[in-house]
């Protein structure tokens, strides 16, 4: 898997079919996000759509 | 809430995997499931309660136990925002 530069989101893409952007192997900590209505978690970070998304990028 | 659960280090993202689809096959009403290198044998699992951390954890070789004890959203900071630690390493 590789993540999203901007969005964090993880997918076997070379571009993020969310945002559209370039992603990178090079990436840290796996988060899953089942509900992004009640995680409070995805609130902190911002992601609003249900998904795997990496905590760090670079 | 947010609770940990104790798993096999070195499998801390299989589980997470396993553990978000049984959420989903099952219903089980799971907010999100975060594995991290920082935090070796462990996942962190946010739900409405820990109940549903009960359910989710039932009958799984894989998972070792919940810990007891809620997590606060305060305390992950450092880990939902990894960069931030490394600016202000950096500053000071
Ligand atoms: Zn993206």
């Amino acid at each position: 898997m590789k993540a999203c530069i901007r969005c964090k989101y993880l997918t076997k893409e070379d571009k993020c079919p969310l945002c559209g952007s370039e992603t990178s192997e090079n990436w840290r900590g796996f988060l899953i996000i089942l509900d992004p209505i009640n995680s409070e978690i995805a609130r902190k970070i911002k992601v609003d759509c249900k998904g795997k998304y990496a905590l760090s990028v670079k | 809430m947010i609770f940990a659960i104790r798993t096999t280090t070195g499998q801390e993202k299989n589980v997470a995997e396993f553990l978000a689809s049984r959420a989903e096959k099952e219903k089980i009403d799971i907010y999100s499931i975060l594995a991290t290198e920082d935090l070796k044998g462990y996942i962190l699992v946010e739900a409405p309660n820990k109940g549903a951390v009960e359910d989710l954890v039932r009958k799984t070789f894989k998972v070792k136990g919940i810990v007891p004890g809620e997590i606060s959203i305060d305390e992950l900071e450092h880990l939902l925002s990894p960069t931030k630690i490394i600016e202000s390493i950096d500053k000071g």
